[in-house]
Protein backbone atom coordinates (compact mmCIF):
# COMPACT_ATOMS: atom_id res chain seq x y z
CA UNK A 1 0.00 0.00 0.00
CA UNK A 2 1.60 3.32 -0.61
CA UNK A 3 2.28 5.06 2.34
CA UNK A 4 -0.15 8.36 1.62
CA UNK A 5 -2.80 5.90 1.48
CA UNK A 6 -1.76 4.76 5.39
CA UNK A 7 -2.88 7.49 8.24
CA UNK A 8 0.03 6.20 10.26
CA UNK A 9 2.24 6.58 7.30
CA UNK A 10 0.87 10.08 6.54
CA UNK A 11 1.52 11.23 10.35
CA UNK A 12 5.34 9.97 10.06
CA UNK A 13 5.54 11.66 7.08
CA UNK A 14 4.54 14.98 8.91
CA UNK A 15 7.52 14.85 11.01
CA UNK A 16 10.34 13.27 7.81
CA UNK A 17 9.15 16.70 5.36
CA UNK A 18 8.37 20.42 7.30
CA UNK A 19 7.93 21.58 3.72
CA UNK A 20 4.80 19.41 3.22
CA UNK A 21 3.63 20.45 6.81
CA UNK A 22 3.99 23.62 5.89
CA UNK A 23 2.21 23.69 2.55
CA UNK A 24 -0.63 21.78 4.40
CA UNK A 25 -1.04 24.71 6.60
CA UNK A 26 -0.99 27.52 3.88
CA UNK A 27 -2.50 25.88 1.31
CA UNK A 28 -6.10 27.31 2.72
CA UNK A 29 -4.57 30.84 2.46
CA UNK A 30 -3.10 30.60 -0.49
CA UNK A 31 -7.00 29.36 -1.89
CA UNK A 32 -8.41 32.67 -0.37
CA UNK A 33 -6.29 34.28 -1.64
CA UNK A 34 -6.47 32.88 -4.99
CA UNK A 35 -10.30 33.87 -4.70
CA UNK A 36 -9.93 37.19 -3.63
CA UNK A 37 -7.27 37.60 -7.10
CA UNK A 38 -10.29 35.90 -9.34
CA UNK A 39 -13.03 38.23 -7.31
CA UNK A 40 -10.58 41.44 -7.96
CA UNK A 41 -9.90 40.13 -11.92
CA UNK A 42 -14.07 40.06 -12.34
CA UNK A 43 -14.67 43.18 -11.01
CA UNK A 44 -11.98 44.88 -12.39
CA UNK A 45 -13.28 43.52 -15.88
CA UNK A 46 -16.50 44.64 -15.30
CA UNK A 47 -16.52 47.63 -13.39
CA UNK A 48 -13.25 49.55 -14.44
CA UNK A 49 -9.83 50.30 -13.11
CA UNK A 50 -11.19 53.16 -11.70
CA UNK A 51 -13.54 51.34 -9.23
CA UNK A 52 -11.82 48.23 -8.85
CA UNK A 53 -8.03 48.32 -9.70
CA UNK A 54 -6.10 45.64 -10.85
CA UNK A 55 -4.20 43.14 -8.35
CA UNK A 56 -0.68 44.38 -10.08
CA UNK A 57 -1.50 48.12 -8.77
CA UNK A 58 -2.75 46.80 -5.45
CA UNK A 59 0.53 44.74 -5.01
CA UNK A 60 2.54 47.87 -5.66
CA UNK A 61 0.83 50.05 -3.61
CA UNK A 62 1.15 47.59 -0.45
CA UNK A 63 4.63 47.10 -1.14
CA UNK A 64 5.54 50.88 -1.72
CA UNK A 65 3.68 51.04 1.90
CA UNK A 66 5.18 48.60 3.62
CA UNK A 67 8.53 50.26 2.19
CA UNK A 68 7.96 53.35 3.72
CA UNK A 69 6.67 51.99 7.16
CA UNK A 70 3.69 53.71 6.84
CA UNK A 71 1.46 50.12 6.89
CA UNK A 72 3.63 49.06 9.79
CA UNK A 73 2.87 52.49 11.29
CA UNK A 74 -0.94 52.82 10.41
CA UNK A 75 -1.29 49.43 11.90
CA UNK A 76 0.62 49.77 15.47
CA UNK A 77 -1.15 52.54 15.90
CA UNK A 78 -4.46 50.70 15.82
CA UNK A 79 -3.11 47.76 17.44
CA UNK A 80 -1.59 50.10 20.51
CA UNK A 81 -4.57 51.70 20.88
CA UNK A 82 -6.94 48.77 20.92
CA UNK A 83 -4.15 47.23 23.80
CA UNK A 84 -4.74 50.31 25.61
CA UNK A 85 -8.47 49.92 25.84
CA UNK A 86 -8.12 46.60 26.61
CA UNK A 87 -5.60 47.35 29.68
CA UNK A 88 -7.82 49.62 31.08
CA UNK A 89 -11.05 46.91 31.19
CA UNK A 90 -9.15 44.76 32.29
CA UNK A 91 -8.35 46.54 35.59
CA UNK A 92 -11.83 47.78 36.32
CA UNK A 93 -13.10 44.68 34.72
CA UNK A 94 -11.67 42.25 37.31
CA UNK A 95 -11.82 45.04 40.57
CA UNK A 96 -16.12 45.01 39.89
CA UNK A 97 -16.43 41.22 38.66
CA UNK A 98 -14.50 40.11 41.74
CA UNK A 99 -16.58 42.19 43.72
CA UNK A 100 -19.97 40.87 41.74
CA UNK A 101 -18.89 37.55 42.10
CA UNK A 102 -18.45 37.69 45.55
CA UNK A 103 -21.69 39.40 46.64
CA UNK A 104 -24.72 37.73 44.59
CA UNK A 105 -26.69 40.92 44.47
CA UNK A 106 -24.31 43.29 43.09
CA UNK A 107 -24.31 40.55 40.14
CA UNK A 108 -27.75 39.88 39.81
CA UNK A 109 -28.42 43.89 40.36
CA UNK A 110 -26.27 44.41 37.25
CA UNK A 111 -27.16 41.72 34.86
CA UNK A 112 -29.55 43.44 32.84
CA UNK A 113 -27.07 46.26 32.36
CA UNK A 114 -24.30 44.18 31.39
CA UNK A 115 -26.31 42.13 28.84
CA UNK A 116 -27.48 45.57 27.49
CA UNK A 117 -23.91 47.15 27.46
CA UNK A 118 -22.58 43.82 26.25
CA UNK A 119 -24.78 43.67 22.79
CA UNK A 120 -24.46 47.73 22.46
CA UNK A 121 -22.58 48.65 19.08
CA UNK A 122 -19.35 50.59 19.29
CA UNK A 123 -21.15 53.42 17.19
CA UNK A 124 -22.92 54.54 20.56
CA UNK A 125 -19.48 55.08 22.50
CA UNK A 126 -18.28 56.25 19.11
CA UNK A 127 -20.87 59.20 18.88
CA UNK A 128 -20.78 60.43 22.36
CA UNK A 129 -17.17 59.78 23.05
CA UNK A 130 -16.53 62.69 20.02
CA UNK A 131 -19.26 64.78 21.46
CA UNK A 132 -17.43 65.02 24.57
CA UNK A 133 -13.51 64.66 23.58
CA UNK A 134 -13.28 65.82 20.04
CA UNK A 135 -11.05 63.24 17.52
CA UNK A 136 -8.13 61.91 18.21
CA UNK A 137 -6.87 58.63 20.43
CA UNK A 138 -9.10 59.16 22.77
CA UNK A 139 -12.05 57.78 20.95
CA UNK A 140 -10.93 54.66 19.74
CA UNK A 141 -9.32 54.09 22.89
CA UNK A 142 -12.98 55.37 25.21
CA UNK A 143 -14.46 52.71 22.80
CA UNK A 144 -12.71 49.99 23.38
CA UNK A 145 -12.53 50.11 26.88
CA UNK A 146 -16.33 50.47 26.98
CA UNK A 147 -16.97 47.75 24.14
CA UNK A 148 -14.81 45.14 26.40
CA UNK A 149 -15.29 46.18 29.75
CA UNK A 150 -18.70 44.28 30.57
CA UNK A 151 -16.78 40.92 28.57
CA UNK A 152 -14.27 40.82 31.11
CA UNK A 153 -16.22 42.19 34.54
CA UNK A 154 -18.89 38.93 33.34
CA UNK A 155 -16.23 36.72 32.94
CA UNK A 156 -14.43 37.90 35.97
CA UNK A 157 -17.84 37.28 38.03
CA UNK A 158 -18.15 33.61 36.60
CA UNK A 159 -14.64 32.58 37.51
CA UNK A 160 -15.58 33.84 41.19
CA UNK A 161 -18.75 32.06 41.59
CA UNK A 162 -17.17 28.83 40.00
CA UNK A 163 -13.98 28.71 42.54
CA UNK A 164 -14.17 25.34 44.06
CA UNK A 165 -16.44 25.45 47.21
CA UNK A 166 -15.30 22.38 48.58
CA UNK A 167 -11.74 24.06 48.58
CA UNK A 168 -12.57 27.25 50.28
CA UNK A 169 -14.30 25.32 53.49
CA UNK A 170 -10.93 23.41 53.33
CA UNK A 171 -9.31 27.24 53.30
CA UNK A 172 -11.90 28.54 56.55
CA UNK A 173 -11.10 24.79 58.19
CA UNK A 174 -7.72 25.16 58.38
CA UNK A 175 -7.39 28.58 59.40
CA UNK A 176 -6.09 29.71 55.78
CA UNK A 177 -4.89 33.25 55.61
CA UNK A 178 -6.84 35.77 53.36
CA UNK A 179 -3.70 36.88 51.08
CA UNK A 180 -3.36 32.84 50.43
CA UNK A 181 -6.73 31.91 49.84
CA UNK A 182 -6.55 35.04 46.75
CA UNK A 183 -3.18 34.21 45.65
CA UNK A 184 -3.49 30.64 45.22
CA UNK A 185 -7.23 29.60 44.78
CA UNK A 186 -8.78 32.51 43.88
CA UNK A 187 -6.98 34.00 41.03
CA UNK A 188 -5.51 30.95 39.66
CA UNK A 189 -9.61 29.98 40.06
CA UNK A 190 -10.50 33.24 38.17
CA UNK A 191 -7.69 32.44 35.57
CA UNK A 192 -9.79 30.07 33.06
CA UNK A 193 -12.38 31.79 33.16
CA UNK A 194 -10.23 35.68 32.52
CA UNK A 195 -8.09 34.16 29.87
CA UNK A 196 -11.19 32.96 27.70
CA UNK A 197 -12.70 36.15 28.08
CA UNK A 198 -9.11 37.99 27.31
CA UNK A 199 -9.60 35.87 23.78
CA UNK A 200 -12.44 37.40 23.04
CA UNK A 201 -11.84 41.05 24.53
CA UNK A 202 -8.70 40.80 22.18
CA UNK A 203 -10.68 39.73 18.84
CA UNK A 204 -13.31 42.85 19.81
CA UNK A 205 -10.61 45.22 20.53
CA UNK A 206 -8.66 45.85 17.46
CA UNK A 207 -12.17 45.87 15.34
CA UNK A 208 -13.72 48.10 17.40
CA UNK A 209 -10.53 50.04 17.31
CA UNK A 210 -10.44 50.70 13.46
CA UNK A 211 -13.87 51.47 13.68
CA UNK A 212 -13.62 54.31 15.73
CA UNK A 213 -10.82 55.61 14.11
CA UNK A 214 -13.01 55.15 10.74
CA UNK A 215 -15.11 58.11 12.40
CA UNK A 216 -12.86 59.92 14.90
CA UNK A 217 -9.52 60.13 14.71
CA UNK A 218 -6.60 61.70 11.90
CA UNK A 219 -4.73 58.32 12.13
CA UNK A 220 -4.43 54.73 12.57
CA UNK A 221 -6.06 51.70 9.80
CA UNK A 222 -9.45 52.92 10.03
CA UNK A 223 -8.46 56.69 9.74
CA UNK A 224 -6.53 55.82 6.57
CA UNK A 225 -9.62 54.03 5.47
CA UNK A 226 -12.02 56.69 5.66
CA UNK A 227 -9.42 58.69 3.75
CA UNK A 228 -9.00 56.27 1.29
CA UNK A 229 -12.99 56.42 0.74
CA UNK A 230 -13.29 59.68 0.66
CA UNK A 231 -10.68 60.19 -1.41
CA UNK A 232 -11.73 57.13 -4.03
CA UNK A 233 -8.21 55.84 -3.31
CA UNK A 234 -8.89 51.81 -4.11
CA UNK A 235 -5.95 50.66 -4.16
CA UNK A 236 -5.31 51.80 -0.96
CA UNK A 237 -8.01 50.54 0.14
CA UNK A 238 -8.07 47.22 -0.86
CA UNK A 239 -4.03 47.24 1.20
CA UNK A 240 -5.64 48.71 4.23
CA UNK A 241 -8.46 45.84 3.97
CA UNK A 242 -5.94 43.18 3.23
CA UNK A 243 -3.65 44.37 5.96
CA UNK A 244 -6.68 44.42 8.32
CA UNK A 245 -7.74 40.84 7.74
CA UNK A 246 -3.93 39.67 7.65
CA UNK A 247 -3.65 41.19 11.65
CA UNK A 248 -7.00 39.41 12.73
CA UNK A 249 -5.26 36.53 11.53
CA UNK A 250 -1.74 36.98 13.28
CA UNK A 251 -3.47 37.82 16.66
CA UNK A 252 -6.36 35.20 16.45
CA UNK A 253 -3.13 32.37 15.85
CA UNK A 254 -0.98 34.38 17.71
CA UNK A 255 -2.80 35.16 20.72
CA UNK A 256 -6.98 34.10 20.77
CA UNK A 257 -6.41 31.05 19.97
CA UNK A 258 -3.83 29.73 22.11
CA UNK A 259 -5.29 31.56 24.96
CA UNK A 260 -8.14 29.93 24.51
CA UNK A 261 -7.23 26.32 24.34
CA UNK A 262 -4.78 27.45 27.18
CA UNK A 263 -8.36 28.49 29.18
CA UNK A 264 -10.23 25.24 28.01
CA UNK A 265 -7.08 23.24 29.25
CA UNK A 266 -6.66 24.88 33.03
CA UNK A 267 -10.74 24.68 33.22
CA UNK A 268 -10.58 20.62 32.15
CA UNK A 269 -7.75 20.07 34.65
CA UNK A 270 -9.61 21.51 37.83
CA UNK A 271 -12.90 19.48 36.82
CA UNK A 272 -10.38 16.27 36.51
CA UNK A 273 -9.81 16.38 40.22
CA UNK A 274 -12.52 18.10 42.01
CA UNK B 1 -12.38 16.30 78.58
CA UNK B 2 -15.01 16.87 75.61
CA UNK B 3 -13.75 18.51 72.56
CA UNK B 4 -16.91 18.22 70.00
CA UNK B 5 -20.68 18.48 71.47
CA UNK B 6 -23.46 18.33 69.55
CA UNK B 7 -26.82 19.04 71.44
CA UNK B 8 -30.33 17.83 69.64
CA UNK B 9 -29.19 18.77 65.99
CA UNK B 10 -31.48 18.59 63.23
CA UNK B 11 -30.51 18.93 59.77
CA UNK B 12 -32.49 18.30 56.25
CA UNK B 13 -31.77 19.03 52.51
CA UNK B 14 -35.08 20.78 51.43
CA UNK B 15 -37.99 18.26 52.41
CA UNK B 16 -35.60 15.32 53.46
CA UNK B 17 -34.81 15.26 57.11
CA UNK B 18 -31.19 13.54 57.60
CA UNK B 19 -30.36 14.17 61.06
CA UNK B 20 -33.29 13.72 63.67
CA UNK B 21 -31.89 16.02 67.08
CA UNK B 22 -28.86 14.32 67.41
CA UNK B 23 -26.83 14.35 70.16
CA UNK B 24 -22.87 13.34 70.60
CA UNK B 25 -19.90 14.46 72.73
CA UNK B 26 -16.21 13.75 71.29
CA UNK B 27 -13.71 13.31 74.24
CA UNK B 28 -10.11 13.46 74.04
CA UNK B 29 -8.21 10.24 72.78
CA UNK B 30 -10.86 8.43 71.14
CA UNK B 31 -11.74 6.70 68.36
CA UNK B 32 -15.23 6.91 66.67
CA UNK B 33 -16.45 5.22 63.87
CA UNK B 34 -19.86 6.16 62.25
CA UNK B 35 -20.75 3.33 59.53
CA UNK B 36 -23.67 2.92 57.00
CA UNK B 37 -24.64 2.59 53.83
CA UNK B 38 -24.24 5.59 51.33
CA UNK B 39 -27.05 8.48 51.50
CA UNK B 40 -27.66 7.77 55.56
CA UNK B 41 -26.27 11.21 56.30
CA UNK B 42 -22.54 10.49 57.97
CA UNK B 43 -20.72 13.04 55.40
CA UNK B 44 -23.83 15.68 56.94
CA UNK B 45 -23.29 14.76 60.22
CA UNK B 46 -19.54 14.95 60.07
CA UNK B 47 -19.86 18.03 58.65
CA UNK B 48 -21.78 19.83 61.04
CA UNK B 49 -19.23 18.24 63.77
CA UNK B 50 -16.54 19.82 61.88
CA UNK B 51 -18.46 23.24 60.91
CA UNK B 52 -18.27 23.42 57.47
CA UNK B 53 -21.96 23.01 57.25
CA UNK B 54 -24.75 24.57 59.85
CA UNK B 55 -27.13 22.82 61.55
CA UNK B 56 -31.20 23.84 61.29
CA UNK B 57 -31.83 23.71 64.88
CA UNK B 58 -29.71 22.90 67.81
CA UNK B 59 -26.06 23.65 69.04
CA UNK B 60 -22.54 22.68 68.09
CA UNK B 61 -19.48 23.32 70.45
CA UNK B 62 -15.98 22.82 69.42
CA UNK B 63 -13.13 23.34 71.87
CA UNK B 64 -10.06 22.58 69.82
CA UNK B 65 -9.00 23.01 65.85
CA UNK B 66 -9.90 20.31 63.60
CA UNK B 67 -8.67 18.76 60.40
CA UNK B 68 -10.82 17.22 58.50
CA UNK B 69 -10.48 14.59 55.51
CA UNK B 70 -12.97 15.33 52.94
CA UNK B 71 -15.23 12.81 51.02
CA UNK B 72 -14.26 14.32 47.73
CA UNK B 73 -10.48 15.50 48.99
CA UNK B 74 -11.01 19.26 48.31
CA UNK B 75 -7.34 19.31 46.71
CA UNK B 76 -6.66 22.23 44.46
CA UNK B 77 -5.90 21.25 41.38
CA UNK B 78 -3.42 24.07 40.12
CA UNK B 79 -1.06 23.31 43.07
CA UNK B 80 1.33 20.25 43.20
CA UNK B 81 1.36 17.97 45.65
CA UNK B 82 3.92 19.52 48.29
CA UNK B 83 2.26 23.04 47.09
CA UNK B 84 -1.19 21.48 48.58
CA UNK B 85 0.16 20.22 51.98
CA UNK B 86 2.13 23.39 52.04
CA UNK B 87 -1.24 25.62 51.21
CA UNK B 88 -2.58 24.63 55.60
CA UNK B 89 0.36 25.68 57.22
CA UNK B 90 0.16 28.36 59.93
CA UNK B 91 0.34 31.91 59.52
CA UNK B 92 3.63 33.40 59.79
CA UNK B 93 5.04 29.53 60.00
CA UNK B 94 8.71 28.84 58.60
CA UNK B 95 8.03 26.85 55.86
CA UNK B 96 11.31 25.50 56.34
CA UNK B 97 11.19 23.93 59.68
CA UNK B 98 7.62 22.03 58.30
CA UNK B 99 9.67 20.96 54.68
CA UNK B 100 10.74 18.04 56.52
CA UNK B 101 7.57 16.87 57.68
CA UNK B 102 6.14 17.41 54.33
CA UNK B 103 8.68 15.39 52.90
CA UNK B 104 8.15 13.09 55.36
CA UNK B 105 4.53 12.38 54.42
CA UNK B 106 4.88 12.38 50.69
CA UNK B 107 7.51 9.76 51.33
CA UNK B 108 5.29 7.91 53.66
CA UNK B 109 2.38 8.13 51.17
CA UNK B 110 4.90 7.35 47.99
CA UNK B 111 3.57 10.87 46.48
CA UNK B 112 6.01 12.99 44.20
CA UNK B 113 6.20 16.44 45.60
CA UNK B 114 5.50 18.02 42.38
CA UNK B 115 2.90 15.69 40.85
CA UNK B 116 -0.60 18.20 40.46
CA UNK B 117 -3.74 16.31 41.42
CA UNK B 118 -5.35 16.14 38.10
CA UNK B 119 -2.38 14.09 36.87
CA UNK B 120 -3.00 11.57 40.05
CA UNK B 121 -4.99 8.51 40.42
CA UNK B 122 -7.93 8.29 42.26
CA UNK B 123 -5.62 6.64 45.08
CA UNK B 124 -2.83 8.91 45.01
CA UNK B 125 -5.38 11.46 45.87
CA UNK B 126 -6.40 9.94 48.48
CA UNK B 127 -3.34 9.56 50.18
CA UNK B 128 -2.71 13.27 49.41
CA UNK B 129 -5.58 14.22 51.24
CA UNK B 130 -4.79 11.66 53.85
CA UNK B 131 -1.27 13.19 54.27
CA UNK B 132 -2.83 16.62 54.11
CA UNK B 133 -5.29 15.75 57.28
CA UNK B 134 -2.13 14.03 59.23
CA UNK B 135 -0.30 17.04 58.49
CA UNK B 136 -0.82 19.51 61.40
CA UNK B 137 -1.51 17.13 64.30
CA UNK B 138 -4.60 18.79 65.17
CA UNK B 139 -6.42 17.18 68.50
CA UNK B 140 -9.76 16.37 67.04
CA UNK B 141 -9.21 14.51 63.23
CA UNK B 142 -12.18 13.95 61.36
CA UNK B 143 -11.92 11.18 58.50
CA UNK B 144 -14.59 11.06 55.90
CA UNK B 145 -14.03 7.43 54.32
CA UNK B 146 -10.24 7.32 54.54
CA UNK B 147 -9.87 3.83 53.14
CA UNK B 148 -11.82 4.29 49.74
CA UNK B 149 -10.04 4.28 46.90
CA UNK B 150 -7.33 2.41 48.74
CA UNK B 151 -5.99 -1.11 48.21
CA UNK B 152 -5.85 -3.97 51.30
CA UNK B 153 -1.81 -2.63 52.05
CA UNK B 154 -2.81 0.73 52.37
CA UNK B 155 -5.77 -0.33 54.92
CA UNK B 156 -3.04 -1.39 57.00
CA UNK B 157 -0.61 1.88 56.87
CA UNK B 158 -3.35 4.69 57.27
CA UNK B 159 -4.83 2.24 59.97
CA UNK B 160 -1.26 2.46 61.52
CA UNK B 161 -1.25 6.50 61.61
CA UNK B 162 -4.32 6.56 63.13
CA UNK B 163 -3.17 4.38 65.65
CA UNK B 164 -0.60 6.67 66.05
CA UNK B 165 -2.69 9.88 66.17
CA UNK B 166 -4.90 8.11 68.93
CA UNK B 167 -1.46 7.47 70.83
CA UNK B 168 -0.53 11.34 70.44
CA UNK B 169 -4.59 11.87 72.37
CA UNK B 170 -5.69 12.86 69.13
CA UNK B 171 -9.78 12.34 69.32
CA UNK B 172 -10.56 10.84 66.28
CA UNK B 173 -14.05 10.56 64.03
CA UNK B 174 -14.53 8.46 61.14
CA UNK B 175 -17.06 7.22 58.62
CA UNK B 176 -16.88 4.36 56.42
CA UNK B 177 -19.33 1.80 55.14
CA UNK B 178 -18.50 -1.07 57.11
CA UNK B 179 -15.39 -1.69 60.07
CA UNK B 180 -12.71 -2.12 58.12
CA UNK B 181 -10.54 -5.62 58.77
CA UNK B 182 -7.22 -3.39 59.32
CA UNK B 183 -8.74 -0.73 61.67
CA UNK B 184 -10.53 -3.50 64.09
CA UNK B 185 -6.66 -5.17 64.07
CA UNK B 186 -4.60 -2.03 64.78
CA UNK B 187 -7.39 -0.46 67.82
CA UNK B 188 -9.26 -3.39 69.16
CA UNK B 189 -11.25 -2.24 71.84
CA UNK B 190 -10.50 1.04 71.67
CA UNK B 191 -12.41 2.39 69.20
CA UNK B 192 -16.41 3.17 69.66
CA UNK B 193 -18.70 2.20 66.81
CA UNK B 194 -22.15 3.48 66.16
CA UNK B 195 -24.08 2.16 63.49
CA UNK B 196 -26.47 3.93 61.87
CA UNK B 197 -28.94 2.21 59.97
CA UNK B 198 -31.79 4.30 59.91
CA UNK B 199 -32.63 7.81 57.90
CA UNK B 200 -33.02 10.53 59.21
CA UNK B 201 -30.18 9.57 61.85
CA UNK B 202 -31.70 9.68 65.67
CA UNK B 203 -28.26 9.63 67.69
CA UNK B 204 -27.67 9.32 71.53
CA UNK B 205 -23.97 9.25 72.32
CA UNK B 206 -23.06 11.57 75.01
Amino acid sequence: MPPFLKISCFQKSKKKYPLLKFLNAIAPYLFFALIWLLCILILNFTLGSALAPNPIAILKKLWALIYSTELFRQLGITVWRGLVGVFFANIVGLILGVLAGKIGFLLRFTAPLVAGLQSCPPIVWISFVMVWAGTGSLVPIATVFAATVPFVFSNTAQGVMGLPVRVLSMSRLYDVPFWRVFTKVTLPGILPYWLAGLSTVLATSWKAAAVAEFMGSQDGAGARIYWCYSHLNLEELNVWAISLIVLGILLEGLFITPLRKKAAQMAAQGEACL
Amino acid sequence: MSLISLIKVTKSFETKLVIKEASFTLEARSVTLFTGSSGIGKSTLLEIMAGIQAPDTGIVKRSAPISFMFQDNALIPWLTAEANLSYILPKNSDPKKWAERIAALLDFFQLEKGDYPHTMSGGMRRRLSLARTFLLKRPIIILDEPFAFLDENWHHLVSSLIVEAYRDNAALVIAEHSLNPALKEALEEKITVCELQDSPIELRLE
